[in-house]
């Protein structure tokens, strides 16, 4: 049918092509009114994830400031990984000739070096009152130093002395212990007592000090004893035996770190269905099925074959938006580190995703006045619902719709860094089983209803989400540790079903905070 | 044209005087598309704040604004299609059959008044109004039409036909009547 030729479709046309009506000025303030109302619906849901980050920071800076004016990081300078390469960088400095002045100046912590025993003990004092049994023993080693002829050393401290005055090769290992023992500084600093200048050059005298000085380096507890009370054998600090010990303890440490842990996390985010209708119109074949009305099609209740699926297509709200609303999860979960840069989790947690839905249509059965969201009808038969009508209405209904799952995650996680605060890539897959979705309209204009998982639902029971975070951790108290991960969530398959009215693919973005436990 | 330029700009901004501008440029127009697929003024002006409403969120996503109107136009039509939607799945169309179409017959819009024309579009069937709309005023064939409402071209056909008598039919009622006022 060629219709360009047509006179009467070209008169329509002509008569239609410049047509004005001049619209009531009530649609331009309606319009008005939506649009303010979906820019504050945008500056809250902006507003909420901004909230969401700042509640985090400050939980995350709290973390940080707490762990930060304790023992924490100075127990970490003791960790023999980081003193070696403290101590390096200090020979490095004390090797150039930097500040070696050879008078009042320690060289390695640019302050007057400790000349008494008061001064000791007033840096001793410095530290914890936990330590006060050590600093009990320090005064006694300096008393038994004293004893024995070694006398704190009032200027800086070369390297070469140590060799020189000891009149044979120090291990290089033990060089570097020495540096460790500097380090240790915070409560002894090194250069202060010349352990190296015993008079009589003997070497049973310095062990007296590893109690002390092992315990600065947090390894006493890797240390004979008997060793330490008898220097003449192993535990002589300038033998290689002594130096493989202290590399003993220090894979030992690392090897504590290789660990299984168990935890709570608690996540809030915000979830977003992603539903979609597509063209959501009804197949010909499924408009036969619907409907056997006539060509005229006037007030005629049609049949709906009992196809809810086919209904829905034609009940579809003719113009549904959904809105993220804040969601939550809680639950527990385990790790195990499987290799020094990798580990493995997973847990299950409770989940509970809300949205709001503004539709402009509903379905009503006109005999007994019960109006309801057209998604009802996943919950109740047609018969029993006795829809009659599906109503479009001038007014929009905004339900809150709430999507219930159980999730279990696994994920993998690559350690980026690996210090007492830890920092990882993750990603993983996860499996959300569908509970029950909740539609509820806060106005009751609107009967509220529950769908159900299972063969009425159009949502299928479980769908697979592709996980993608990063993850900060802190330790604390030895056992345990702080995690904050914000992740980003997208379905991996479909959480509608294949025969529903829409299709849905959600996706959501998380913020987790959790305490693990670390079974070492 | 750069004035033009900046007032889509200045929309896309969210400033709600650039819209309105853009409004009262477009809304006389477009009202009257609301009202050929629509059954009452409500329903017309309901689709035309929809539409706008879409506009205004979409106009980002406008490539060439040499086809504003255009575009302003197609989402008009296509939320009107929308909203007609459901109720032309509860009243479907069905395919007559034995169609007998004639393109030679002279018609006299210009006895008309616009308003009663509007009339004339609006009180036939919904199926009807609507594909008479898309295919006689807005230029799709039948198999665009089939397509866009998920119906077989046949129906588009059985349906525009039935359309096209029941004007004739209005058509020639309406000309009785002004002839019969006239002799009055």
């Amino acid at each position: 049918m060629e219709r360009s030729g047509n006179k009467f479709e070209r008169e329509w046309k002509d008569h239609f092509a410049k047509a004005e009506i001049k619209p009531r000025e009530e649609v331009w303030t309606k319009i008005d009114s939506t649009l303010a109302n979906r820019q504050i619906q945008r500056y809250r849901r902006k507003i909420f994830i901004y909230k969401l980050l700042a509640a985090a920071s400050i939980v995350f800076a709290l973390g940080i400031g707490y762990f930060n004016s304790g023992e924490f990081f100075r127990t970490d300078e003791s960790r023999p990984d980081q003193l070696s390469k403290r101590a390096e960088a200090e020979n490095e400095t004390i090797r150039s000739g930097e500040n070696i002045s050879g008078d009042k100046t320690d060289p390695v912590l640019d302050e007057p070096a400790l000349t008494s025993r008061e001064d000791m003990e007033m840096i001793n004092h410095e530290s914890e009152n936990a330590e006060r049994e050590d600093r009990m023993d320090v005064v006694d080693q300096v008393e038994r130093a004293d004893e024995l002829g070694i006398v704190p050393k009032r200027g800086g401290m070369e390297r070469t002395e140590i060799a020189d005055s000891r009149g044979r090769n120090v291990p290089n290992q033990a060089e570097n212990l020495s540096d460790k023992l500097i380090y240790t500084g915070t409560t002894l600093p090194a250069g202060s007592i010349d352990i190296h200048r015993d008079p009589d050059d003997n070497r049973e005298s310095t062990p007296t000090y590893l109690p002390y000085l092992s315990n600065r380096l947090n390894i006493e507890s890797k240390i004979p004893s008997q060793n330490i009370e008898n220097p003449g054998k192993k535990s002589d600090p300038y033998s290689d035996d002594w130096y493989a010990m202290y590399e003993e303890t220090r894979r030992d440490e690392q090897e504590d770190r290789t660990k299984f842990w168990a935890g709570i996390n608690f996540s809030s985010g915000v979830f977003d269905p992603n539903i979609s209708y597509g063209n959501g119109q009804a197949s010909l074949s499924d408009q036969t099925a619907l409907f056997n009305g006539s060509a005229d099609l006037i007030e005629e209740v049609p049949s709906f074959d009992n196809n809810i699926s086919n209904f829905m297509r034609a009940a579809r709200p003719e113009e549904t938006t959904y809105e993220p609303e804040f969601s939550y999860a809680y639950g527990i979960n385990v790790g195990y580190q499987i290799s020094p840069k990798f580990i493995i989790r997973g847990g299950i947690s409770y989940l509970s995703n809300h949205t709001s839905t503004t539709i402009n249509s509903y379905i009503e059965n006109s005999a007994t006045n019960r109006k309801m969201p057209n998604q009802a009808l996943y919950s109740v038969s047609i018969e029993s619902a006795g829809v009659t009508s599906v109503n479009t209405s001038t007014e929009e209904f905004k339900l809150n719709n709430t999507y219930e799952f159980i999730s279990m995650p696994v994920s993998l996680g690559y350690y980026l860094i690996d210090k007492k605060i830890q920092w990882m890539l993750t990603a993983g897959i996860t499996t959300d089983f569908f509970l029950k979705n909740t539609i509820s309209d806060p106005s009751d204009f609107l009967e509220s209803k529950e769908i159900r998982a299972g063969s009425d639902s159009p949502y299928n029971n479980s769908y697979l989400n592709g996980t993608l975070g990063t993850m900060v951790n802190l330790s604390f108290a030895e056992h345990y540790r702080f995690s904050l991960e914000p992740s980003y969530r997208l379905g991996l398959s479909e959480f509608s079903k294949e025969d529903a009215a829409f299709t849905s693919r959600p996706s959501a973005l998380f913020i987790t905070v959790g305490i693990s436990y670390i079974f070492k | 044209m750069e004035e033009f330029e900046q007032l889509i700009k200045g929309c896309i901004k969210e400033d709600r005087k650039a819209q309105k501008k853009l409004y009262d440029l477009f809304a006389p127009r477009m009202m009257m598309i609301c009202f050929r697929y629509s059954k009452s003024t409500m329903e017309a002006e309901d689709i035309l704040q929809e539409s706008f409403i879409k506009i205004f969120g979409n106009l980002k996503k406008l490539r060439e604004t040499s086809n504003l109107a255009a575009w302003i136009k197609r989402i008009v039509i296509n939320t009107a299609l929308n909203y007609q939607r459901g109720k032309l799945y509860l009243y479907p169309m069905v395919d007559i059959g034995n169609i007998h179409l004639s393109y030679d017959e002279p018609v006299a819009l210009s006895d008309f008044r616009q308003d009663e024309l509007l009339t004339m579009i609006q009180d036939l069937p919904l199926g009807c109004q609507v594909i008479f709309n898309l295919f006689a005023i807005e230029g799709y064939s039948h198999k665009e039409i089939a397509e866009k409402l998920e119906i077989s071209e046949g129906t588009s056909k059985s349906q525009y036909s039935r359309a096209r008598s029941l004007l004739k039919q209005k058509l020639e009622e309406g000309r009785n009547n002004n002839y019969g006022e006239v002799r009055q």
